[in-house]
């Protein structure tokens, strides 16, 4: 089993030794090729079951391991909302409903494994002409198109097209699975954050039934880094009221002060993404906005910005 | 599967940190309550139908029926009676599973070996299943305490809520005080019947016949409004922009 790569935060630049690619915001899923089709994600997790239309099997000329993002398109630009509608469903029924209306497309950028060879020693632009070779577009799956260089001019005209950002990745760089590196960056629109969710406080007025503000921390022990009340669809709130009341507890799951009354904490297993302006001297977000819940990422990787 | 609990298994001096998970789901068949015109679920008000009006959530007492009459009890009560969650499991003693009432058993949950207690996780596992062994013991769950029973489970261990003795029902509750005298020609009988009628239990043979039902409906409504429409052009479109991203490129040089 191979853990997926992981990459730093960065500005756009320019640089003659780099590609760069599209970010896709979906789920982050290596794909295990041979007889049958399996997707694990980042957490270890078999996914495979969610996406039955995620048949792929003939898109490669030998067994292979690829790496990949799950994603959902509408409009030609991944909807990380409508994935998510994927992501946490798991009545069988549900899920074959789903694999139509919101079908996903595995988009392919590197290849770690082909015919048993271990091609994680194998310098990337290598890698991705294995990649070409081996592997066959179709409407389920796509493979990645990279530029060279032009990182800076790249990532305005992903942004103005709708993604996210870009990724940069150094040419003659190896694949470290499970490693965080200076060899991939990512680089994007907004600045946001994973954190983990430790609490909540009751709302008031339409809020009322659901919650206020989501407490958030990150590291572990995990420090309190701010709260964030914004940013979330009356779809979300319900959901996630719903999961977090399944999971309160009395004990207080963070090591730093909370400076909250009338707190609700749980249990600190469900992470959240949110966009900030800024971390302040103190170590607190500002002006957090919840963006959407993270299930493929466990607190444990919630450690740094 | 994500845990909903973390915590120890002690007994002894032994700790085994652990992770819980839910082991059973339910996919009864459940449907929204919609608005007729709207089409969109209902909210549901707390009502007063004394002083006609809404309450507001933080303003609710508790009232314990008894009779006609409510006693009321302020939250700050009830909280004060909330157990402090302890995050162990802890076992008393083990006993032979046959001396748990199968009516005992309540809800299921797998436990996973949290870090660093793989080890006596599997040495736990190994003895449950040689000697069939129950452990039991309690721990706090949402505030509650619970009496439990650790057991192997395939692999794994589950973790068994157990119903306290007097929510059991007492079988001469349901049933005559006697039943009638049975001959051995009668039981020979019913036995070669029952042998005749044995069979291996293929479990997922089984199935909720309501649920296909009303899936198949939901299917049948779903084709008529034709939602599958366009969405097989979704990937072509992303081609053309990526196509279209990298000439802007060029473009620009």
């Amino acid at each position: 089993m191979y853990q997926p790569m992981l990459a730093r935060s960065a500005d756009p630049f320019t640089n003659p030794d780099w590609i760069f690619e599209v970010k896709w915001d979906g789920t982050r899923a290596i794909s295990y090729i041979t007889q049958k089709v399996m997707f694990i994600n980042r957490r270890g997790v078999d996914i495979t079951y969610r996406y039955p239309e995620l048949q792929i099997k003939d898109n490669v000329t030998a067994p292979c391991v690829l790496d990949g993002e799950i994603v959902v398109l509408v409009r030609g630009t991944p909807s990380f909302a409508d994935l998510q509608r994927r992501e946490h469903i798991d009545d069988p029924f549900k899920i074959r409903i789903l694999s139509r209306e919101l079908p996903a497309v595995y988009i392919v950028f590197d290849i770690l494994e082909r015919d048993t060879i271990d091609l994680t020693g194998t310098p990337l632009l290598e890698r991705k002409n294995i990649l070409q070779q081996t592997v066959s577009e179709s409407e389920r799956l796509l493979i990645c198109p990279y530029v060279q260089e032009k990182g800076g001019e790249y990532f305005t005209a992903a942004t103005e097209s709708g993604f996210e950002g870009i990724m940069g990745k150094k040419k003659d760089s190896l694949y470290y699975p499970g490693k965080r590196s200076g060899y991939w960056l990512k680089i994007k629109k907004t600045t946001t954050a994973d954190c983990v969710i430790g609490g909540f406080i009751r709302g008031e007025g339409v809020r009322k039934s659901t919650f206020g503000a989501l407490l958030l921390g990150v590291g572990c022990p995990l420090q309190y880094v701010g709260k964030v009340g914004s940013g979330f669809t009356e779809d979300d709130l319900i959901h996630i009221r719903d999961l977090l009341t399944q999971i309160e507890t009395d004990r207080n799951p963070f090591s730093t002060p909370v400076p909250v009354d009338d707190v609700h904490f749980v249990n600190p297993v469900y992470v959240c993404e949110v966009k900030y302006q800024q971390v302040t001297h103190d170590n607190r977000l500002r002006a957090p906005v919840f963006l959407r819940m993270r299930y493929d990422k466990s607190p444990a990787e919630c450690l740094q910005w | 599967m994500r845990s909903i609990w973390k915590g120890t298994i002690a007994f002894g001096l032994v700790n085994i940190p652990v992770a819980l998970h839910t082991a059973t789901r339910d996919y009864s068949v459940n449907f929204k309550n919609l608005c007729p015109v709207h089409h969109v679920p209902l909210q549901y008000k707390k009502w007063c139908p004394e002083g006609k009006e809404e309450i507001d959530y933080k303003d609710i007492e508790k009232g314990y029926q008894v009779g006609k009459n409510y006693v009321v009890i302020g939250q700050k009560e009830l909280d004060a009676l909330k157990l402090e969650s302890t995050h162990t499991i802890d076992i008393e003693k083990f006993v032979d599973s046959s001396e748990i009432p199968i009516l005992a058993y309540d809800s299921f949950y797998f436990l996973s070996p949290d870090r660093g207690g793989e080890k006596a996780y599997a040495l736990l596992h190994e003895v449950l299943t040689l000697t069939g062994k129950v452990g039991i013991g309690k721990v706090v769950l949402h505030s509650k305490e619970y009496l439990v029973g650790l057991k192997n489970y395939q692999r794994g261990i589950i973790l068994i809520t157990l119903r306290y003795s007097d929510e059991i029902v007492n079988i001469d509750e349901a049933l005559p005080n006697t039943l009638p005298e049975t001959s051995e020609k009668e039981v020979d009988l019913a036995r070669t019947l029952i042998t005749k009628m044995e069979g291996d239990l293929d479990f997922s043979e089984y199935r909720d016949r309501y649920r296909e039902e009303v899936e198949e409906l939901v299917q049948k409504k779903l084709k008529g409004e034709a939602i599958v429409a366009e969405k097989v052009t979704e990937t072509e479109k992303t081609k053309d922009i990526l196509a279209a991203l990298e000439k802007s490129i060029e473009a620009r040089y």
